[in-house]
């Protein structure tokens, strides 16, 4: 029963995580008054839908054995989009499409370029991130799209029974994604093949396809996350998303995705990006010289994965 | 006050030689095609700011008879702004500005165009340390900038006595890595410690380059300081984030002071909904303008680097200008814009960079 193995291996992982994270929260509410209220945790929720959006799709990726760089400037250009249909007054449904649209015909690029191409995942997606911030940076240039109509704040902006109401499709979407990937022989697949690509091939996986398919939906999922940014910022600047696909990176490996494929599970995304957020948040409110905030960052990632590794040796 | 008579007397010097100049110029540039022509390369081609100053450099060359050429590379790149300065060389174009990338590479090729007797000069970026670059048009100091921030800050706290304004101040900042930003902080942060006693700057965080980072970092500080009196956007990457962060935390209008260096038209959006009451930067028209003026101004064989002391210069156009206010500054040969701009729900719609 490897699956099971593996599959324990990661609880302890994540478990090591939500440990940090109790940690982290101690800390932080001992030292600063401001922390533990429900308006800053309202504020942090609200800050996780687009990376978390973004991280569900790294996590399919990631799984697979695959990775993509690209995240970002895809985002970016769908961002574009977005913030120019709805400057030219488009109707909000439409331009609300638009997103996943623009995202997932990105995405099956990277997947056409990976899959048939077979060229390494790291490399497609570094090509296409080059690409896509070059036509960022022609069509933005140094004029940003600003004062983007209200259209998107009944859902981006808005609070729904406390929470606040993008965090509601984090978690739709966190929860959709968990049931294909359990029940569905699609995460099966995924899984098989970042073990090993021959031998699911040889299993009888479609192994073309099932990369062609993470990497159109890690697509659609950063669509949805630009609508969600354009809708929240109200703003598409040159720098758009910029440093967003390693954030979304550290915020797979977190939650519990390895790096090298074969294991993960979608859950494990929130907690990665609670994670990320909350140390952000916490640095802040600790009123720590923002000079630390990457060190810190790098610090407690390392010191949290560690923890892991502690963990699974000690389990073993 | 001597410097200043002396000063004056220079100055109303020029202004004759400036009157004098223009009908002759403006005809003989009728007359025969053998105009001045000045040139200027901005950093980069088809945005609002450098658009701007083409705009402004066209208006000068209009006015005073002179073919102005405006052309750059259409991506960030050094070495492309080389190759435009050494055709413009061949093409014996009279003055040649820009707004320098690499000030170590143009070096060598300002070099050249001052030995083919043609004049080198830099606006808007310098390169300080090269020899041949005959003058540097400045858009606005850096100490000017930092206290109209802070300036205008105590003026919304106190408007009776604003020396005694009381006060927190917060700044989100972009990347650590931005020389100019940093500048610009530690400049505010002198004149708060040297002219404000009741005013301090709480935080000073680094935010990134994206909307997202500055909003979110913005959030925290409003979380974190919850007394705050006012913020800082100093990039104009921070502009639209932290805006939006005020406005979405409730903070618009009396809630508190939101001001930074943001273009006219990336602050416009928050100025008008009362997010942001203010913002400082330059006006790169009367920049370009300039820049084509001085380059004229020189071709017709005026010497600046004659001045040794400060002079009151008039570039007539566009004197009526508030943040406009020209002067010669024989440290580092810079002929200074003048003030900073100060945009408010006022002007905002006057400016289109």
């Amino acid at each position: 029963m490897k699956i099971f193995r593996i599959d324990s291996t990661i609880i302890k992982r994540q478990l090591a995580i939500v440990a940090a994270i109790i940690v982290m929260i101690t800390v932080f509410s001992i030292m600063s008054p401001h922390f533990l209220t429900l308006r800053n945790f309202n504020r942090i929720l609200s800050n996780l839908p687009v990376l978390g959006l973004v991280t569900i799709g790294m996590s399919l990726v990631m799984m697979s054995g695959g990775i993509d760089i690209s995240a970002e400037a895809v985002l970016g250009v769908a961002a574009i989009i977005v913030g120019q249909a709805l400057l030219a007054g488009w109707p909000g449904w439409f331009v609300a499409l638009l997103g996943p649209l623009v995202g997932g015909t990105l995405g099956l690029l990277n997947g056409l370029v990976i899959s048939y191409g077979n060229v390494l995942p790291i490399v497609a997606t570094l090509g296409a991130m080059y690409v896509w911030r070059a036509v960022i940076f022609i069509i933005v240039g140094g004029s940003w799209i600003s004062g983007i109509p209200h259209t998107f704040d009944l859902i981006s902006k808005t609070d729904f029974l406390g929470l606040p109401t993008p965090f509601y499709f984090l978690l739709l979407f966190i929860i959709a994604f968990s049931l294909i990937f359990r029940k569905t022989s699609f995460g099966w697949h995924l899984l098989s093949i970042g073990n090993n690509e021959e031998s699911a091939r040889l299993a009888g996986v479609n192994t073309t396809k099932i990369k062609l398919i993470a990497y159109v939906l890690m697509g659609v999922l950063v669509g949805i996350a630009a609508f969600l940014y354009v809708g929240r910022y109200r703003n598409v600047e040159m720098t758009v998303a910029m440093g967003l696909s390693l954030e979304a990176i550290a915020a797979t490996v977190i939650g519990g995705t390895s790096i090298l494929g074969g294991e993960g599970t979608i859950l494990g995304c929130l907690l990665g990006v609670f994670f990320v957020r909350l140390i952000q948040n916490g640095l802040v409110l600790m009123r720590i010289p923002s000079i630390w905030d990457n060190l810190a960052l790098g610090a407690l990632i390392v010191l949290a994965l560690s923890f892991d590794i502690f963990f699974i040796e000690g389990g073993e | 006050m001597q410097k200043f008579t002396r000063a004056s007397i220079v100055a109303a010097l020029l202004v004759t030689l400036i009157i004098g100049f223009v009908p002759g110029a403006a005809v003989s540039a009728q007359e025969n095609s053998d105009k001045t022509s000045v040139a200027f390369i901005p950093q980069l081609v088809g945005i609002p700011y450098f658009s701007a100053m083409k705009k402004g450099g066209n208006e000068a060359a209009k006015r005073f008879g002179v073919e102005f050429i405006y052309q750059g590379p259409t991506d960030v790149n050094a070495p492309k702004q080389l190759q435009i300065f050494d055709s413009l060389i061949k093409q014996e174009v009279e003055a040649i500005s820009l707004s320098v990338l690499d000030p170590e590479s143009i070096c060598p090729a300002m070099e050249r165009a001052e030995k083919q007797g043609l004049i080198p000069f830099t606006s808007d970026s310098d390169a300080p340390n090269c020899d041949a670059r005959r003058v540097f048009i400045q858009q606005a100091r850096d100490k000017d900038l930092a206290e109209a921030i802070i300036d205008g800050i105590a003026k919304r706290l106190n408007s009776d006595n604003p020396s005694q304004a009381e006060g927190t101040i917060a700044f989100v900042s972009g990347n650590p890595t931005a020389t100019n930003l940093n500048t610009w902080m530690d400049l505010m942060e002198e004149y708060v410690g040297a002219s404000f006693p009741n005013l301090e700057i709480v935080a000073r965080r680094y935010a990134g380059g994206t909307s997202s980072e500055a909003y979110q970092t913005a959030q925290d500080i409003l979380t974190a300081y919850p007394d705050l009196d006012a913020i800082v956007g100093v990039p104009s990457t921070s502009i639209p984030g932290v805006g939006q962060a005020v406005a979405d935390s409730g903070l618009s209008g009396d809630g508190i002071i939101y001001t930074g260096y943001g273009s006219p038209l990336t602050a416009k959006d928050y100025i008008k909904s009362g997010a942001m009451d203010f913002s400082v930067l330059w006006n790169p028209k009367a920049l370009g303008y300039l820049t084509v003026w001085a380059g004229w101004m020189m071709d017709q064989g005026i010497d600046f680097t004659k001045f040794e002391e400060k002079v009151d210069l008039k570039a007539p156009g566009i004197e009526s200008l508030n943040e406009v206010d020209v002067q010669w500054l024989p440290k580092n040969d810079t002929i200074l814009l003048g003030p900073p701009l100060v945009i408010t729900k006022d002007n905002v719609d006057n400016y289109n960079f």
